[in-house]
């Protein structure tokens, strides 16, 4: 990439300006007096202006910026002084200028994703301009070569994070560690699959409990009915509670569609329901799922949101949120002091 | 006080053949390990035992076996009562840099160097300050912080506060603890018990031996790792491999240094099985003093069964508790897919309901859902004996095990196995790899929480008699061979003859060291 344009030689510019500036004021002192004839005056200040010009003519002729230069030059030849002591003042104004510049330099050094960047930048600019990545695609195949050819220790610690924060997408994952050929992993992969297990069979009754609570609102129905998926999902749920648990998510999300779909018929209803992103786009999601193009078109015109910026950011930390299966509070363990039996 | 609790308060003050050190079991928590010490006292009457058994405080239990006749004492040491009271002082002892600096390393990488180094440091500070008033003192904030700064600064320093102060409590009440005499010291697992194993070595050069029947450092792990009281303090996202620690690291990372510590001590590192053996050398266990000493059964009792007639109704059991360990619910479901293929398929559960009623109701009701009324039977706790005879195959289910003794009685009576590939499942159903010469397999493995596995197995086995017979024959070979409870009794009596002869090592004679020995000697013992 070219250097950024920073201004030419700003130290010999301001010099040049500085002794005209002073040699301005001696001449326009001179005049004053009126002692000398104007001729004289004018050829000095002629004089002075052409010296101006073969001292700055050099860096003008190297290809650098030389407006500041030539700006000077003629203000100084048109106004004298004031020109000369304008001129000075202008490298001050221009040094915001500068600055500018040079965040303008770094900003493009980043956004051209050149390969200095480090990791954590480069997934930053990509939230920023809305080229995320796809977390969800990734972590479980990323998760499944842990596994399948990581380090003891990386394999150790991925169990542990899918037993804080399981997620069904975990789950091929888990399976390949439950057959690990190094036992630590197996039996550790085990102690993961049965944990998951019993969370998912302590949080399911409370959760369709729950599920029948007819007052929730939309935002709160919408999450309690993809909890209830994941648990579905999981592949660890018993028959009957994984079929109750389809049941209870699906009559949800019919209730609370019903509900929006109620309010959008009601010309005295605002749309209060469509106030968070979540629930806007499970609304917009479902009406394209269920081929109500012209009433996603008018939801999606009154929800405004944004095509970029904040609201897509925002859609990767759900996403990371999801991912992490945060919802699902698991009970203490015993502390490790005391020790085994 | 009943008259078996009454015999845990014998001290006799002459030295034990053995100390055996024991860390939340015996004799107040009954189990498998519990089990297992007082068998194993109990095979060994020519030797004398005393045993320092560990606790986070004083149990309100009482204990759950009689003392046996050659157990000459009984010290419980408590862990979390170290330093109980405040202590202001404004005196700063000496040596604090090194005991700081001592600390940090024996937490952070173990070994039995830097245990010395350690009892050196603190022997250097004891001089101006007991090291109980130190750790609840101004001094002990003056510590934490370096430490906190040297190993954990991005975490939180609060959750590391206190964490240090049980980490530490713990590791100083060991440190501290009067050590009794024995010509020979036996710890059944590394953390603290381990611990004090090592440091009776470092102090009096006697050999010290190691029985692990679970992986301590592993469990602790897998505790760890999965822990919800753990806080996370930083922030590291699915990130694998970041360096920074937090709090989980400190406390696996001082767990696994323990460990170090306490193989690096012992003459003899044994477990049940060779997959514990590979833990064991992964967290620093020399091979060389690796060795198995697998747990054995009264063969000749369950010999004595006669096989169950090819004609006989396709029958499979499952032998054990129902608890979700077991994974009874994957044995069940297996049983629902097996019937497919098995019409008249007969399931056993044979072993106790009232350990988790929850689970055992929740079994109850799966089996009712799948319509298995007529083939699933739960009998309760019985005697194993009187149903083996009427058993096809065995099958084990569970998501761990250390070494099962059902697949041992199984084998004994000549009924093939199924099992999970957990604990020493594998091992004994398919043989060690130094068998000679090889038996051959004598049963079938299968994945954890894969009941279309399991039940393709069982299949295999019941549609097959030769197959089964086979394979129950090959099982009881190898079970007379490698897993009688005499051969293990008599591999301990020649360890224990063996090292109770062999004079002690040289004890490091660093004047330090020699000062700290002086310092920790329970009466003139060392």
């Amino acid at each position: 990439m070219a250097e950024p344009i920073t201004g030419a030689a700003p130290r010999l510019v301001l010099a040049v300006m500085s002794a005209a500036l002073i040699g301005e004021i001696i001449i326009f002192g001179i005049a004053a007096t009126g002692r000398f004839a104007s001729v004289l005056v004018l050829g000095a200040h002629l004089m002075l202006v052409g010296i101006m010009s073969l001292v700055l003519w050099r860096p003008l002729r190297s290809g650098s910026d030389g407006g500041v230069a030539l700006l000077g030059v003629l203000s100084t030849l048109a106004t004298g002084p004031f020109g000369a002591a304008g001129t000075l003042l202008l490298p001050t104004l221009g040094a915001s200028g500068t600055e500018s510049t040079a965040r303008l330099a770094a900003w493009y050094q980043r956004i051209s994703l050149s390969a200095d960047q480090d990791e954590f930048t480069r997934v930053s600019d990509r939230i920023v301009i809305g080229r995320t990545a796809n977390l969800a695609a990734v972590t479980p195949a990323e998760l499944a070569v842990t596994f399948a050819s990581g380090a003891t220790t990386a394999q150790q610690t991925a169990l542990g994070m899918i037993a804080r924060n399981f997620h069904p997408a975990y789950l091929p994952a888990l399976k390949i560690a439950l057959d690990s050929p190094e036992p630590v992993i197996r039996v550790q992969a085990a102690a993961v699959a049965a944990r998951v297990r019993e969370t998912l069979k302590r949080d399911i009754g409370p959760m369709l409990a729950r599920a029948a609570v007819p007052q929730l609102t939309p935002h709160d129905a919408l999450a309690l009915a993809g909890d209830l998926d994941v648990s579905a999902a999981s592949g660890l749920l018993e028959d009957t509670a994984r079929a109750s648990a389809l049941r209870a998510s699906t009559g949800l999300r019919a209730r609370t569609f019903a509900r929006i779909d109620a309010n959008a018929r009601d010309p005295h209803q605002g749309h209060p329901v469509l106030a968070t992103t979540e629930v806007a786009e499970a609304y917009l999601t479902h009406l394209l799922e269920t081929g109500r193009i012209v009433d996603f078109r008018a939801a999606r015109a009154r929800t405004r949101f944004p095509v970029s910026g904040r609201y897509r950011r925002r859609r990767v930390v759900l996403t990371t949120r999801a991912m992490a299966g945060a919802r699902f509070k698991r009970g203490a363990t015993r502390p490790p002091a005391g020790a085994h039996s | 006080m009943s008259n078996r609790a009454a015999s845990w308060t014998r001290t006799q003050a002459r030295p034990a053949d053995v100390c055996l050190i024991v860390e939340g079991c015996y004799p107040f928590v009954p189990g498998g390990v519990s089990s297992w010490i007082d068998w194993l006292i109990r095979t060994q009457p020519d030797t004398s035992f005393s045993i320092v058994s560990l606790w986070p405080a004083p149990s309100h239990h009482a204990p759950r076996y009689a003392m046996p006749p050659n157990a000459v004492a009984f010290h419980p040491l408590y862990l979390q009562a170290f330093g109980a009271s405040p202590a202001q002082s404004a005196r700063r002892p000496r040596g604090l840099d090194a005991l700081a600096n001592a600390l940090q390393a024996f937490v952070s990488t173990g070994g039995a160097p830097a245990l010395d180094t350690l009892m050196l440091a603190i022997a250097d500070t004891e001089r101006d300050m007991p090291l109980d008033r130190i750790f609840n003192s101004p001094v002990a904030w003056e510590l934490v912080q370096r430490m906190y700064q040297g190993r954990m600064p991005y975490g939180s320093f609060l959750h590391y506060f206190w964490a240090w102060r049980a980490l530490l409590g713990g590791l100083f009440a060991t440190l501290e603890f009067p050590l009794p005499e024995a010509k020979v010291y036996h710890t059944i697992s590394t953390g603290y018990a381990g611990l004090l194993a090592a440091r009776a070595a470092a102090e009096t050069g006697r050999p010290v031996i190691m029985t692990e029947h679970g992986i301590y450092t592993n469990e602790r792990r897998i505790e760890l790792l999965m822990a919800d009281w753990v806080a996370d303090t930083i922030d590291k996202g699915h990130t694998l491999d970041d360096p920074r620690l937090d709090l989980r690291d400190m406390w696996i990372h001082a767990f696994e240094a323990y460990a170090r510590t306490c193989y690096d001590a012992c003459d003899h590192v044994i477990t049940l099985y060779e997959d514990n053996q590979k833990v064991q050398q992964l967290l620093g266990a020399d091979p060389r003093r690796c060795r198995v000493i697998a747990n054995g059964i009264d063969v000749e009792r369950f010999g004595a069964v006669k096989p169950v007639g090819d004609a006989e109704r396709p029958t499979m059991a499952l032998i054990g508790r129902v608890v979700p360990i077991k994974d009874v619910k994957a044995y069940i479901t297996a049983a629902h897919v097996l019937r497919e293929r098995v019409p008249d398929l007969k399931a056993f559960i044979l072993g106790p309901l009232d350990e988790d009623p929850d689970y055992t109701t929740e079994c109850q009701h799966l089996v009712a859902e799948l319509g298995l009324g007529d083939c699933v039977e739960f009998t309760g706790a019985v005697n194993i004996v009187e149903y083996l005879g009427r058993i096809h195959v065995v099958v084990l289910t569970s998501l761990s095990e250390s070494q099962p003794l059902t697949i041992l009685e199984a084998g004994a009576a000549g009924i093939p196995f199924v099992a999970t590939n957990v604990g020493s499942c594998r091992e004994i159903i398919e043989g060690r790899s130094d068998e000679k010469p090889p038996l051959g397999p004598g049963g079938l493995i299968t994945p954890v929480v894969d009941p279309a596995a399991i039940a393709n197995a069982v299949g295999r086995l019941l549609e097959d008699p030769e197959l089964r017979r086979t394979y129950g024959e090959t099982l009881r070979k190898r079970v007379r061979a490698f897993y009688t409870s005499e051969r293990a009794a008599r591999a301990y009596t020649d360890l224990y003859r063996d090292l109770r002869g062999r004079p002690g090592r040289t004890v490091p004679t660093a004047p330090g060291t020699s000062m700290w020995r002086r310092a920790r000697a329970p009466s003139g013992g060392v």
